[in-house]
């Protein structure tokens, strides 16, 4: 029904993509660089990808999985890329964790703080996993279409994943998450 | 959803910040780059391509006058076209889009720690955001996850201020090149000099195999 869209400009499909899925997407591409400032520049590079790509976009498919696995790999290609070995763009991260008092942290949920910070510290493979499945709500089946990865492989990551979050936090936190 | 999940939705909201990240400045941004590049008179490639056609004309009588007088042939070095001969197509067109001088300062290995089952290339520019921009970097990926191990040769283009390393050794190429090595248990990586400055990196990582310094100094000399 959504892809009805498609039918409209080139212009005001962006227009669309921003306002319905740019908020979550950023926040996503955030997941994986850490940096305010390089989220904004991969969104950009996201936004041209899917300007230049929409003609291959497949009208049977999900708009919203194709919209997620563009900016994915925008992020992976970022993260492999000898920028990003090169020039550090951690001061923001940084900054996020020093204007953190630790009053503050107790009065926010402490343990759901303490998961998210466990979950984005791990390698990215395990780490998209649980962004996709606990913050964006995916389903099994959405993580696997918008990672390009087996359901099977899927699953052993997400035993893996969680394996390594019970080693980093004593404890099996997250078999209470659906 | 479930209380317990509203619950992790919102801390990770929280920890990324409460502000919307998307702004104005992020439509404006994208439509401002778009305009432009809509506006773009058409007219210099065309006078960019008719220079280069006279040139090539210029250059191959040149050469031709030039075979006539001399014939004592010269060797010549490989080109990276030989090089890659076996590489995918896909690689191999990405090569020939690059700019003659940076085709010659790529250097590929011969020697992998295992036969490699996927190969990639990529270019890096200074500015992503300007398809005019200089070359940074290239980089050749083999390997793949499927057979435990990565390899990423890396050439820099251009100056690049490099983060600070703490070597593990130094080590002396067949080339004659000082090298160094540094990383850690899940990566290590070797990186010299090339020729004209540019730095040349090659970086081993081992998803379920381990290899040793030796492994990669091997990789390194077989570089050509």
């Amino acid at each position: 029904m959504e892809n009805v869209i498609l039918t409209k400009s080139k212009d005001e499909i962006i227009d669309y993509v921003i306002d319905q899925y740019g908020e979550q997407i950023k926040r996503v591409i955030f997941t994986y660089v850490k940096s305010y400032t390089q989220t904004d520049d991969l969104f950009q590079e996201f936004l041209i990808n899917v300007y230049q790509r929409l003609e291959q976009f497949e009208a049977n498919s999900s708009l919203k999985t194709w919209l997620y696995r563009i900016a994915i790999n925008k992020c992976k290609d970022y993260l492999r890329s000898p920028i990003h070995r090169l020039f550090k763009y951690n001061e923001e991260v940084k900054s996020i964790h020093v204007a953190k008092s630790a009053e503050q942290l107790a009065m926010e949920n402490e343990q759901e703080m303490i998961i998210v910070e466990a979950i984005l510290s791990l390698p990215t493979k395990y780490r998209e996993i649980f962004v996709l499945r606990f913050y964006q709500s995916f389903s099994v089946r959405q993580v696997s279409d918008a990672l390009r990865i087996n359901e099977s492989t899927l699953k052993t990551r997400i035993m893996r994943g969680k394996k390594k979050l019970q080693q980093k936090l004593g404890g099996e936190y997250l078999e209470q998450y659906e | 959803m479930s209380n317990t999940n509203k619950n992790l939705n919102k801390a990770f909201n929280d920890y990324i910040g409460s502000a919307s990240l998307v702004t104005n400045e992020d439509r404006k941004r994208f439509f401002r780059r778009m305009n432009k590049n809509n506006k773009k008179s058409h007219w210099m490639p065309k006078v960019i391509t008719a220079l280069v056609a006279a040139l090539l004309i210029t250059g191959a009588y040149i050469g031709y006058q030039s075979s006539l007088v001399d014939i004592v042939e010269e060797p010549e070095d490989i080109t990276i076209e030989e090089k890659t001969a076996d590489y995918p197509e896909k690689v191999k067109a990405k090569i020939a889009d690059l700019p003659e001088d940076v085709q010659n300062r790529l250097i590929v290995p011969t020697e992998f720690p295992d036969e490699p089952k996927s190969f990639t290339f990529r270019v890096d520019l200074v500015d992503p955001m300007q398809e005019e921009s200089r070359i940074l970097s290239t980089e050749f990926a083999y390997g793949g996850a499927e057979v435990g191990w990565g390899l990423f040769v890396t050439t820099w283009h251009t100056e690049v201020i490099r983060d600070n390393v703490d070597p593990t050794e130094t080590v002396t190429l067949d080339n004659g090149k000082e090298a160094i090595i540094f990383g850690n248990d899940s990566s290590k990586s070797i990186e010299w000099k090339g020729e004209e400055g540019m730095y040349h990196n090659i970086m081993l990582m081992q998803l379920e195999s381990q290899f040793t310094v030796d492994d990669l100094v091997k990789i390194a000399n077989s570089m050509e």
